[in-house]
């Protein structure tokens, strides 16, 4: 019964970790289920991927051909759209916290606490503000903390928080943040942005000894 | 044993235990200030070694011995940094080691006991002091160097951290558990061999533990660093993205060739399950849907609930926007589409004077040739790959494609040229 649920959570373009679904994470990390979800899927075109740095199970695709290609550039099309509000969110969620660790599989972010930032700081509120001008997380709700709610209400809905409960406000972040970040880090090989690797000031101070 | 007087260290202890908050207060503080209700606690408690006089008169500071008994008692990071040097502990063991061998050779069981003694007493604290090192290097791990707040001092106590558990592994490695057993072999006593072999099943165990801690400061370090990576990426992508708003993904990302097969996001599958009606061991289970959706069908029955007024207000006509000119200069853009040829704005303004006139609208030719400029401006590229505009008059002065246009002529664009 698990194999069923779990592969039809992995067709289904599920990313299955400990936080968004620990019983099918949990079975597969048992080598012999892993392996028989593998044989399942290699023989739909698809792969069994593991991502280490968040421990996520997820299925992408071997090869495009012309039966994949329209449904693989729809779905890239959501990543491309999405990649600029996304990478927007989690950087205000940087500063609002002073955190020097981005957020990922297994953080926990608590509305309410992470509202208190927003409430005095007037440049994060238009941070907020413009960043609720982007699809997903645009609404013409004025307030920071509206805002705030729709934008982790569109996390959910998007798979990349969970809750325990429907009312709580403590949010459990999902490995799918942490896919972002290797899309940053493929962007910035690709492109060849040169974006940083170490912080300016640790960089300021290797100059200095 | 110590050759201390038990009394003695109890009334130390005592000593510790009567002054606990002034103790506490130094320790955490850094220093404690005198005056006259503690002073002579204070100089009770130099006398006895625990605190020293700070630099400022007045002050005192927790001893060294002390604030490194604490340190390690309350898991500062500092508890690890105790470099061992192991080849003078093997030898100061080897010397005792010998000297109690002469000793009972030589029937001197009471110097044989001092040096049992001593031997002991080096065994314990060299275990003492590694396993110390070990728990706070553990703790350090566990907590992910909690004692420092920032990603780039986590980075560098692990480092740190590191580095010294290697040079501690290298510190161990002179220990030969060939050598120690020389040491018992002779007709030891029980106690002798019992300790040196002792000492020996700890030296594997440790070296374990050692090699344990190793592996996972570097799995430690690599997570935080990528972590630091990430960070930083993340920040500096945010920036890039910020500072060039017509940044795009490329839309053959997915076919790209160096994609990373974590990032070839398979598309989700349509999962539909059909049954099967002919199946005659699935009839009742459907029967019994059936049956389930048909009571559900059932309008339930109305509830009373409580009512309130709702006001509402008219919803606002609005008029829809209508341009007649705007009007005029599509009809310009389809003439020339369905007639296939070149339009002049000003011809089509020539001809449809009358018909203005009669609606009393009018508009100054120069005017209608620069709406019908702009229309065609705010058209959108796919329009103007079907049409194209061509000025009419003559170029300005010192340009080579600037005009001083008096018309303008609307002309379906050939299908090779678009």
């Amino acid at each position: 019964m698990i194999f069923k649920q779990t592969i039809e959570a992995l067709l289904t373009g599920a990313v299955i970790c400990e936080t968004a679904n620990s019983d099918l994470f949990n079975y597969l990390d048992n080598e012999i289920n892993k392996e028989q979800v593998s044989d399942f899927l290699s023989n739909l075109d698809r792969q069994l991927s593991y991502l280490d740095s968040a421990q996520a199970y997820y299925c992408t695709y071997n090869s495009v051909d012309s039966s994949n290609k329209a449904d693989i550039s729809a779905l890239f099309s959501e990543v491309r759209s999405y990649f600029r509000p996304l990478v927007e969110w989690l950087d205000i969620h940087l500063v609002a916290t002073g955190s020097d660790t981005p957020l990922r599989a297994k953080d926990m972010v608590n509305l309410n606490e992470l509202f208190e930032a927003f409430e005095h700081d007037q440049t994060l509120t238009e941070q907020l503000r413009r960043l609720t001008t982007m699809r997903p997380f645009k609404t013409s709700k004025t307030e920071p903390r509206e805002q705030l709610v729709i934008i982790f209400s569109k996390l959910e809905e998007l798979g990349y928080f969970v809750r325990k409960s429907a009312g709580s406000s403590r949010y459990y972040a999902t490995a799918r943040f942490d896919l972002i970040y290797l899309l940053i880090e493929f962007l910035n090989d690709s492109e060849k942005l040169a974006l940083p690797e170490q912080s300016e000031t640790s960089t300021q101070e290797e100059l200095l000894l | 044993m110590s050759g201390f007087d038990s009394e003695q260290v109890a009334s130390l202890l005592r000593q510790l235990g009567h002054n606990d908050q002034l103790i506490a207060q130094a320790y955490v503080q850094g220093y404690i200030s005198g005056d006259d209700n503690n002073l002579n606690h204070l100089m009770a408690l130099h006398k006895s070694g625990i605190l020293r006089p700070d630099e400022d008169p007045g002050d005192y500071r927790t001893s060294a011995d002390i604030k490194q008994m604490l340190n390690r008692l309350m898991r500062q990071q500092r508890g690890y940094r105790q470099m061992s040097d192991m080849g003078k502990v093997i030898n100061a063991l080897s010397d005792s080691v010998t000297d109690y061998r002469d000793s009972i050779l030589q029937q001197q069981h009471d110097d044989a006991d001092y040096y049992l003694e001593q031997l002991d007493d080096l065994l314990y604290d060299t275990k003492d002091s590694f396993a110390g090192s070990l728990d706070n290097m553990h703790y350090a791990i566990t907590s992910q160097f909690g004692f420092v707040s920032t990603l780039g001092a986590k980075v560098r106590e692990n480092e740190k951290a590191l580095n010294y558990a290697q040079k501690l592994l290298i510190e161990l490695k002179q220990i030969d558990p060939n050598t120690c057993y020389q040491w018992i072999d002779w007709a030891c006593p029980n106690e002798l061999a019992r300790k040196v072999t002792g000492f020996i099943e700890w030296f594997h165990q440790v070296l374990d533990r050692l090699a344990h801690i190793i592996d996972k400061m570097r799995v430690s370090l690599f997570r935080l660093r990528r972590d630091e990576k990430q960070a930083n990426q993340l920040r500096g992508m945010a920036r890039y993205l910020r500072s060039h708003p017509e940044f795009e993904i490329d839309p053959q990302l997915h076919d790209a060739e160096h994609l990373p097969q974590q990032l070839k996001f398979a598309p989700a599958l349509q999962l539909r399950g059909y049954v099967d009606v002919r199946n005659t061991g699935l009839e009742a289970d459907l029967i019994e849907i059936v049956q389930t959706l048909r009571k559900a069908a059932v309008s339930s029955v109305l509830k009373n609930r409580e009512s309130c007024e709702v006001s509402d207000e008219a919803i606002e006509e609005l008029a829809y926007q209508y341009d007649f000119f705007e009007q005029e200069v599509e009809l310009l853009f389809e003439r020339s589409i369905i007639d296939n040829s070149a339009c002049s704005a000003l011809q089509y303004w020539q001809a449809h004077q009358d018909d203005w006139h009669q609606q009393q609208l009018e508009m100054s030719p120069k005017s209608w040739i620069e709406l019908v400029f702009s229309c065609y401006c705010k058209l959108t590229s796919d329009q103007q790959q079907g049409l194209t505009i061509k000025m009419k008059g003559p170029v300005v002065a010192g340009t080579n494609n600037n005009y001083a246009f008096n018309d303008v002529i609307i002309e379906p664009r050939a299908l090779n040229e678009a």
